[in-house]
């Protein structure tokens, strides 16, 4: 029996040749290039930024819907990498690329340092120390303002050169489509590899991976190194995307939203945080440009989520295409 | 050679004493079946010595080896193994998924993140073998959570000798079983190889007194009778704690 066969009839392979996969691939080539080549910049930046949100969510994902650690301060691995990315390249002038590896290890000693007093607690109170440990670092970027800029944030961080300028906002969609793309085959592996098994027995049932002679603690450390270095990812392409950052993207909303994404896409799929991420930016950009109420447009739609797909978008879509296939046997 | 010694264990909860200086021995190949009434003290002498919780006195060695102060994943790693008195499995996943994270446990690839798990021959194959040798292949896509308590019971063994350990601590396996399921999970721990000792907790005195190659009856924290099954089953200390709690020869 060959693997993708075997991966079938074992019902928890996902080959690399998987249809959907290569569906979406195909279709994310297809939309970045048309979007890149017809649309207007507002538009281009629009998807640029679902993309952004996209690796965001799916970072988050791996933490709450695989691990089952419900963080609500994972805004500080996406603020701490575009800050320390912004004040080296500001401060110190040093080259943007140089910089932002910079930043993505600021993420990740950041969650490293985080994850070793949060991990002590579980579940709720996971929660509540990662949303205190990223107010401290709000705190500290709305409060030091000789350093970080107070409210007004950073301005003027260039977009980088690679070969080519990346200013023009077709190139930069086509740059962060790539990086997009990448992020999300790498974590893909991941959560498919021996490591990914053992984050979902961990989020199933801790003490009997425990008793399978599982380090949980040590896994738990690493996927939110692994979770953080993502986030920031995605941070550095927001602070380039906008030129700018602030403590916005160090807040309690961001935190939130993010966390609302993985949930109404559907926590513990990876892709469902693609979709959570796109209708949250359409949410929010489309239905403001339509009414003010745009947030009570938004709450209700996560309120319908909430009663009607409680598991996610991706969830309540496999649930029902599974039962119509069901119907027409 | 002792699999397991435990050395004037205790462990006090506040001011009450739930193990009280207790020493056991489990020998190589030793099917030892713990009995006794609840509160007896048997899971947690099973939870000191799987490293759940921390004793007040005394010492557990495993193979010659000081493990008091080990924690759980690094007890097993040494050769211990367990099942617990809830079943305690992944019941969001599939009885392959079951499989497959217990198969790779101890394997060097389970910190692997760069490469599917469907790619590592070997371990699949294990799974495969192991699950086809215990008739559960046919069960392989079936979430666990949906299985029968019976199957869930076995299961719940299958996984703890997935690490091929040298010591199975079964903490009452029989426990919400039928009479035709005892008898099937009763007959596995006696197929059991005997390169692997059993330490057993059970309340179904019929099947302890099958499987055991000795006995220890513990009673308020305390050992009160040990020896073969023939002569626990007629020790006047057993008669007297059964008959505060229930009948003694069958299930209790």
């Amino acid at each position: 029996m060959g693997p993708i066969r075997m991966a079938r009839a074992s019902g928890w392979g996902e080959g690399l040749l998987r249809p959907m996969p290569v569906a979406g691939g195909a279709i994310l080539v297809v939309v970045v290039l048309a979007v890149a080549a017809f649309l207007p910049a507002y538009q281009t930046e629009l998807v640029t930024q679902m993309l952004i949100y996209a690796i965001f969510a799916m970072s988050l994902d791996l933490l709450v819907g695989y691990t089952g650690l419900p963080s609500l301060g994972h805004s500080a691995y996406f603020g701490l990498a575009a800050y320390a990315t912004a004040l080296l390249a500001l401060k110190l002038a040093l080259p943007f690329w140089l910089a932002a590896a910079l930043g993505l290890a600021c993420a990740v000693i950041g969650a490293f340092l985080f994850n070793l007093l949060a991990l002590r607690t579980a579940r709720a109170y996971y929660l509540m120390i990662t949303l205190a440990l990223s107010q401290v670092l709000w705190s500290l970027a709305v409060s030091w303002t000789d350093v970080t800029g107070g409210d007004n944030g950073l301005p003027g961080i260039a977009r980088p050169v690679l070969g080519i300028r990346l200013d023009g906002a077709g190139v930069w969609l086509v740059f962060v489509a790539l990086v997009f793309a990448v992020s999300t085959l790498v974590m893909w592996t991941l959560v498919r590899s021996p490591f990914g098994y053992a984050l979902r027995g961990i989020r199933e049932n801790e003490e009997r991976m425990k008793a399978l002679g599982y380090d949980v603690w040590r896994y738990k450390l690493l996927v939110s190194m692994v979770a953080a270095f993502f986030a920031g990812v995605a941070g550095i392409l927001f602070l380039s995307l906008n030129s700018f950052v602030g403590p916005q993207a160090l807040s309690i909303a961001l935190s939130a939203q993010v966390l609302l994404m993985v949930l109404v896409g559907a926590a513990g799929t990876l892709f469902g945080s693609i979709f959570g991420a796109v209708a949250f930016v359409l949410l929010q950009n489309v239905v403001s440009s339509w009414t003010e109420r745009w947030l009570f447009v938004v709450g209700a739609v996560y309120v319908l989520f909430a009663l009607f797909a409680p598991a996610g978008a991706l969830v309540w879509v496999r649930e029902r295409l599974r039962s119509s296939r069901g119907r027409s046997r | 050679m002792n699999v397991l010694s435990v050395r004037s264990l205790t462990r006090a909860f506040g001011g009450l004493k739930a193990l009280d200086d207790v020493s056991i021995e489990v020998a190589t190949g030793e099917r030892r079946v713990l009995i006794g009434t609840n509160g007896a003290g048997k899971t947690t002498l099973f939870n000191l010595v799987n490293g759940q919780i921390a004793p007040t006195a005394g010492s557990i060695w495993l193979m010659g080896e000081d493990i008091t102060g080990l924690p759980v994943h690094e007890r097993v790693r040494r050769g211990m193994a367990r099942t617990f008195q809830i079943t305690s499995l992944f019941g969001g996943l599939s009885v392959y998924e079951n499989m497959l994270i217990a198969q790779q446990a101890l394997s060097p690839q389970h910190f692997r993140m760069t490469r599917p798990a469907s790619h590592f021959e070997a371990t699949r194959e294990e799974v495969r073998a192991t699950l086809e040798q215990w008739h559960l292949w046919h069960l392989r896509d079936e979430k666990v959570a949906t299985l029968s308590y019976g199957v869930q019971r076995q299961l719940e063994v299958i996984l703890a000798l997935a690490s091929k350990p040298r010591l199975l601590l079964l903490d009452e396996p029989m426990a919400g079983l039928s009479v035709e399921e005892t008898h099937h999970v009763t007959d596995i721990v006696l197929a059991l190889d005997r390169s692997i000792s059993v330490l057993m907790i059970e309340h179904d005195l019929e099947a302890a007194f099958r499987i055991a190659d000795r006995v220890t009856a513990l009673d308020q924290g305390c050992i009160v009778a040990d020896g073969t099954a023939d002569e626990i089953r007629n020790a006047a200390a057993l008669q007297r704690i059964y008959t505060r709690g229930g009948a003694l020869g069958g299930r209790s």
